[in-house]
């Protein structure tokens, strides 16, 4: 437990309209064409006219990448590096939420250095340098602006990752600004999706290490503070800023203590029935955080100073209980599904579900106590 | 809401991580390492371990051994000197905070032309820095993690290098290298240490939650191991808690500044050489008592990490119970705490106050409480 590797973004900035300084940090990086990248929605909703207008005005050449789409194709890899080459981008930034982040690091990696996409699915298989990359999340969220995986579907339908530490950007640029449009069935499932991050590593069985806990815990107190205030005040700038750095900070913590079983019994529910990864990490949390009691009893006390700061519970027992009945309430009363019937789960599929849960073996080895089949199709049933 | 934090993208930490510095820096593309540490590092034998090591991966070493407490300009420029002549493509500094401030700027003077007295002040280094490797010996300055470097010019006078190139490629953590601490050492960096994290808590302007995460971290681990390894320097886990701790001390004050502690320790350094750390120790406990009127609330909150478990009937005894547990920290130290046993003369006390409050204006500012001229000198007098 005492020994550990830590790795991390080396500089992170949190300013409001801070995208505005986009162009000037290009030309920090030494780049005067950039490639932005970014999806529709965003383009759409005109997020992306000011920051293009303020690099200009620093007279970089900025050429946009819009068409990034949710759980990437491997294409959109493809023709996000075409039109760098073609631009001849000195530098990429990845504006957008997980997807647009995760485009950008393999177009900055693919760009940098003469290299096959699928060569280097795996880990650590890719080679450097990279062009230079600063990353922009419009959600808070994933954390990808922290952490070094971007994850592409392949043609066979199959999510193929790369992890390699020259993926983590060189800034991460938090804007509170780009996250007050939300909708608040988005904020509420990309800040469910931060809580988990920041939950599953502080009890990871592997790599759990003293800076990834003390960023999981401040992570959770800043997501736990702030959830409610932005459903319920939209445009409070300082509680999107509190999310946006909470959910980096949990990415700081997973990117090195790795997430668990809530992620492996999600990722069979986005895979089969689309939900949104926040979604369903939402679906699954509660049961798996019951689950895991009698293993994570004293790391989830733990955890409840952070969610209900300054109560005091008489022992390990009672703030245990206290942690889970705050995560409870709080998924409760948050504006999304709450049922795996209600986005279209049938008990019939819930056999496929397990089995396909059941081979997430990487992440379902982090999880503070062992799931078998029967584990996990009680879960996936209890909330049927 | 601003705020903008750097760090180290790598940090190791395990018993004999010693053993992979040559790894290290095959990974950053080195050959041609010279080590920069001070004779004591010598005679203990960790160069000469480490000069084995880096050449069993096909390094070429040397070894500047001639680093002195708060370290000369002079000194400074012959180790960059000898790198030059050694063709040095990387740079590993180990020992206390003297060695890695004069490492971190050899590797910036390396491939530089500008002369050492360009570059003091903040963001005047203009080259691209060699690979550079920070492993402390002491539990500490933190300077494995911060882009501060402090050595003392021709005239006497400390000059501060800030720049964001003095960040290290990897911070290497090898509790081992500690097991031999002095007592005095011991207690005098580790409280160092504590006043990072303090400080840093209650900066009056850059203080941040990423600060705050690391600070709050820093002292339950500081505060919960200082104690262990003065009754027992042999203890690997209390000593590897310290060597974290101080670490993520260092996080956090050079993402937030320090404050008064420090201002009023840097002219018992300058004019009587007291060590960095001890200096600290003199003044901390009358500071800390001092800044209560105005730092009450945040003393209650870091009462909970310095006391974990403990319960406090309001913000009040809390912040008591805080100051109090420093107060019978320092006084169970060890260290000589009187001035005037430390050949201080009473003339020096009001001299020293009014460089404190004009020359080191910017720390004071930091400062939760206001300070003038017969504030410093009544604390001085206090500890005299």
């Amino acid at each position: 437990m005492s020994k550990f590797t830590f790795e991390t973004t080396p500089r992170v900035i949190c300013e409001i309209d801070g995208a505005l300084r986009l162009g000037a940090l290009c030309r920090e990086l030494k780049a005067e064409r950039v490639l932005l990248v970014s999806d529709p929605g965003l383009l759409r909703a005109g997020l992306l006219d000011a920051p293009m207008q303020a690099m200009r005005d620093s007279g970089v050449q900025v050429t946009l990448y819009s068409d990034v789409q949710a759980d990437p194709p491997v294409a959109c890899v493809e023709e996000a590096v075409a039109v760098a080459r073609e631009c001849r981008a000195q530098a990429v930034i990845g504006l957008g939420g997980g997807s647009s982040l995760d485009i950008a690091k393999l177009v900055a990696l693919l760009c940098g250095h003469e290299q096959r996409l699928e060569d280097i699915y795996g880990i650590g298989l890719a080679q450097g340098p990279r062009l230079p990359l600063i990353q922009v999340p419009t959600t808070a969220g994933t954390g990808s602006e922290v952490t070094a995986v971007a994850i592409v579907t392949t043609l066979s339908h199959e999510k193929k990752g790369v992890v390699s530490p020259l993926l983590y950007p060189d800034i991460a640029l938090l804007d509170a600004r780009l996250t007050v449009g939300l909708p608040a069935a988005i904020s509420a499932m990309t800040g469910v999706d931060a809580m988990v991050h920041a939950i599953e590593s502080f009890t990871s069985v592997h790599k759990k290490n003293v800076l990834s806990d003390g960023l999981g815990v401040q992570a959770l107190t800043l997501l736990a503070a702030n959830m409610d205030r932005v459903l319920a005040e939209p445009s409070d700038l300082q509680a999107r800023s509190n999310m946006l750095l909470g959910s980096m900070l949990a990415g700081m913590a997973f990117a090195n203590a790795p997430v668990a079983a809530v992620h492996a019994l999600a990722y069979p529910l986005g895979g089969h029935f689309h939900v949104p990864h926040g979604l369903s990490n939402a679906l699954v949390l509660v049961p798996v955080l019951n689950f895991n009691r009698p293993a994570a009893e004293t790391l989830y006390a733990q955890l409840a100073s952070a969610v209900l700061p300054g109560e005091h519970f008489a022992n390990v027992s009672e703030a245990c209980d206290g942690f889970i009945d705050f995560m409870t309430r709080l998924v409760a009363r948050m504006p999304f599904a709450q049922r795996l019937n209600e986005v279209g789960v049938t008990p019939e599929d819930l056999d496929q579900l397990t089995d396909d849960a059941l081979k997430i073996e990487r992440l379902l080895i982090n999880n503070p106590r062992p799931l078998n089949r029967d584990d996990i199709h009680a879960i996936y049933s209890s909330v049927l | 809401m601003n705020h903008e934090f750097r760090s180290v993208p790598r940090i190791i930490c395990e018993a004999g991580a010693l053993q992979q510095v040559g790894n290290v820096f095959r990974g950053l593309g080195a050959q041609r390492v010279i080590v920069v540490c001070d004779p004591g590092i010598v005679s203990l034998g960790f160069a000469g371990r480490a000069q084995a090591v880096l050449e069993a991966c096909g390094c070429e070493v040397a070894v500047f051994d001639q680093v002195t407490p708060d370290p000369s300009s002079t000194v400074v420029e012959q180790a960059a000197h000898q790198a030059r002549a050694f063709k040095a493509d990387g740079v590993l500094g180990l020992g206390g905070g003297s060695s890695l401030d004069a490492a971190k700027l050899v590797a910036l003077l390396i491939n530089s032309d500008q002369p050492l007295h360009d570059v003091y002040g903040t963001d005047k280094a203009l080259g691209q820095r060699a690979p550079l490797v920070l492993m402390p010996t002491t539990s500490g300055t933190g300077s494995e993690v911060t882009w501060v470097s402090v050595i003392t010019d021709p005239q006497h006078k400390k000059q501060a290098v800030y720049s964001p190139q003095l960040l290290p490629d990897v911070a290497v953590l090898d509790p081992q290298l500690t097991l031999g601490l002095p007592p005095k050492v011991t207690a005098a960096t580790g409280l160092d240490a504590m006043v990072h994290a303090i400080e840093a808590y209650t900066s009056r302007t850059r203080k941040n939650p990423i600060s705050d995460g690391l600070a709050t971290a820093a002292l339950t681990l500081l505060g919960t191991n200082l104690r262990k390894v003065l009754a027992n320097g042999q203890d690997l886990e209390a000593r590897t808690a310290m060597l974290q701790g101080s670490l993520m001390a260092g996080m956090a004050f050079v993402n937030a500044s320090v404050a008064a502690i420090h201002a009023l320790a840097y002219p018992l350094g300058a004019r009587f050489h007291i060590p960095h750390g001890h200096a600290n120790a003199l003044v901390m406990a009358p500071v800390i008592r001092f800044n209560l009127l105005n730092a009450q609330h945040q003393y209650a909150e870091l009462a909970v990490h310095l006391l974990p478990g403990e319960q406090f009937d309001d913000e009040a005894s809390a912040a008591e119970a805080f100051v109090q547990a420093i107060e019978s920290l320092v006084r169970d130290s060890g260290l000589e705490l009187k001035l005037s046993a430390l050949k201080v003369d009473e003339a020096s006390l009001a001299v020293m106050a009014s460089e404190v409050v004009v020359g080191i204006r910017r720390l004071i500012d930091s400062n939760p409480r206001d300070m003038d001229e017969l504030d410093v000198e009544a604390i001085y007098r206090r500890v005299f």
